[in-house]
């Protein structure tokens, strides 16, 4: 079953062309321009990973990390962080999210970033449910 | 009799070099721009200069040397330079009487008389006696509010500046990256969708390059100045023309009669007009229409832009016209522009001779208007501010 993957960012040229890539490589893909319909779309398609632009209108980064990690079942799901620069690293690791990433990035990386961050998410879940 | 003669001669000429040497110290004390005052051991105020005077909200020294403790805490509190409130055991005066050493501190003030905060650089260095017991401690005030200001500017130009350069460049680069994907996989149907997003994005990128630019211009007073005649009303459509194809939310309603020929420098004033009318739409997200308006005066012309959005507040008024400033509403998009189109604005209006100013009310909307000479006073091809 194909995985999928939510994305939140402001920048329409970011959010698509990510989108494209990862459809590319075997993803599904949802969007959203910013982070006020945040949980209710976790809700709706229940991604298996959700990539955030730190600087966002309304909610930032960090604050949809913390909405993320009260939701029951969504404790672990893996978070990855785009910003511009290293200055919010801090705040968006420590409100829990997995990986921080800046601006401009290599789309290969991320893809890769993406591969590990969703493999290690599926051995953590299949230790967990062995144990 | 002859020597006592001498050493009264001598003794006269001793006491006015002492004058003189005193009324010189008075003088430069008097004139430094450094605060200088001296406690005694008491910790009771004997001398302020004028500066301190002046640092403290006060017209002369001696109401400051006559002023209680308390008046003094109403005329102003004392921060950290960080905002935090001060621990008055930390102060260098009170530290310098503890243990005799010379402490410093940069310390902000607020006056409740004024609305803006001053930084201070405050020094206590004690006198001691003979018996090296503290006899006199001095302080010196130094207002450093230019330096911390210019140095807040540039950590929030690096907060930006990163931010505002390196989004169009994160677009760019995955952009091109993912042309090369699809002509690598020889699949073309996106190509032109990318090219011109690319375009886009560089576009953005030299609009900030060149904002930062003129800004840099600004501040060392050389931004460049090339008037040319032109006529308003057919210069006003081209702008309306060109804005309303990229702007599809708000309707561009133009009032602009005026058939006249001025002398100005139409590309900055065009670029200048053109962030009123961006901002226009994007500080009012749920209005559709932007009105600007050209009105001729005598000898004056005047450009309007109103939009019908969120306004801004008393407090942010004072505040649009500095560089780097921006208002933050969770309504609007925080992560565009620099905060320098009203700066630069309002110094092209300068060099117009002209002025710029806004009206506004909070939840009705803006006005921002340029008012320039029809002749523009471009006595020098730069002007210094």
């Amino acid at each position: 079953m194909k995985k999928c993957i939510l994305i939140v960012d402001d920048d329409s040229t970011i959010l698509e062309s990510i989108s494209i890539i990862l459809r590319e490589s075997g993803y599904n893909v949802s969007m959203l321009p910013n982070g006020n319909m945040f949980k209710k779309t976790i809700g709706q398609v229940k991604p298996d990973l959700v990539i955030l632009d730190y600087l966002m209108p309304g909610k930032n980064g960090d604050e949809l990390v913390k909405e993320l990690r009260a939701m029951v079942d969504y404790h672990t799901l893996p978070v990855l962080v785009l910003a511009a620069s290293q200055q919010y690293k801090k705040n968006s690791l420590e409100a829990g999210a997995d990986k921080y990433m800046t601006k401009p990035f290599d789309m290969y990386e991320l893809l890769d970033e993406v591969k590990r961050l969703l493999d290690k998410h599926e051995k953590l879940s299949a230790l967990q449910h062995s144990g | 009799m002859k020597d006592s003669n001498i050493s009264l001669k001598q003794l006269k000429q001793d006491r006015n070099a002492l004058k003189k040497a005193r009324d010189l110290q008075y003088v430069i004390l008097e004139s430094i721009e450094f605060g200088v005052t001296v406690q005694n051991k008491e910790g009771r105020l004997i001398y302020a200069n004028a500066a301190a005077a002046r640092l403290s909200g006060y017209d002369s020294s001696l109401a400051l040397i006559n002023a209680k403790p308390e008046q003094l805490q109403k005329k102003y509190i004392l921060f950290e330079e960080d905002g935090s409130k001060v621990d008055f055991s930390t102060l260098p005066g009170r530290l310098a009487f503890k243990d005799g050493k010379i402490h410093k501190k940069v310390v902000r003030f607020r006056f409740f008389e004024q609305a803006k905060d001053k930084w201070a650089l405050v020094r206590a260095i004690p006198i001691l006696d003979q018996q090296n017991k503290i006899e006199y401690i001095v302080n010196t005030f130094q207002d450093v509010t230019e330096q911390v200001i210019e140095e807040q500017r540039t950590q929030h130009f690096i907060s930006i500046g990163s931010h505002e350069l390196k989004t169009p460049l994160a677009g760019i680069k995955v952009l091109n990256q993912l042309l090369e994907k699809q002509f690598r996989d020889k699949r073309y149907e996106n190509i032109f969708s990318f090219t011109a997003q690319i375009d886009r994005r560089i576009n953005e990128l030299t609009k900030i390059i060149n904002d930062f630019l003129d800004v840099a211009k600004i501040r060392v007073g050389k931004l460049d100045f090339v008037p040319d005649f032109f006529y308003v009303d057919e210069f006003m459509k081209e702008i309306v023309k060109d804005l309303q194809t990229s702007i599809s939310t708000h309707t561009i309603k133009l009032k602009c009669s005026a058939h006249i020929e001025i002398f100005a420098d139409r590309e900055r004033l065009k670029t200048s007009i053109m962030n009123l009318i961006r901002n226009a739409r994007k500080y009012s997200p749920s209005a559709n229409t932007i009105l600007v308006e050209v009105i001729a005066e005598d000898k004056t012309i005047t450009f309007q832009v109103t939009d019908y959005g969120i306004g801004i507040s008393k407090e942010n008024q004072d505040r649009i016209f500095e560089p780097y400033f921006r208002v933050y509403d969770p309504k609007i998009k925080k992560t565009e522009g620099l905060g320098l189109g009203l700066f630069i604005a309002q110094k092209v209006a300068d060099i117009h001779g002209g002025k710029m100013g806004v009206i506004s009310k909070l939840g009705k909307g803006s006005t921002f208007y340029i008012t320039i000479p029809v002749q523009a006073q471009f006595m020098k091809k730069s002007l210094k501010f």
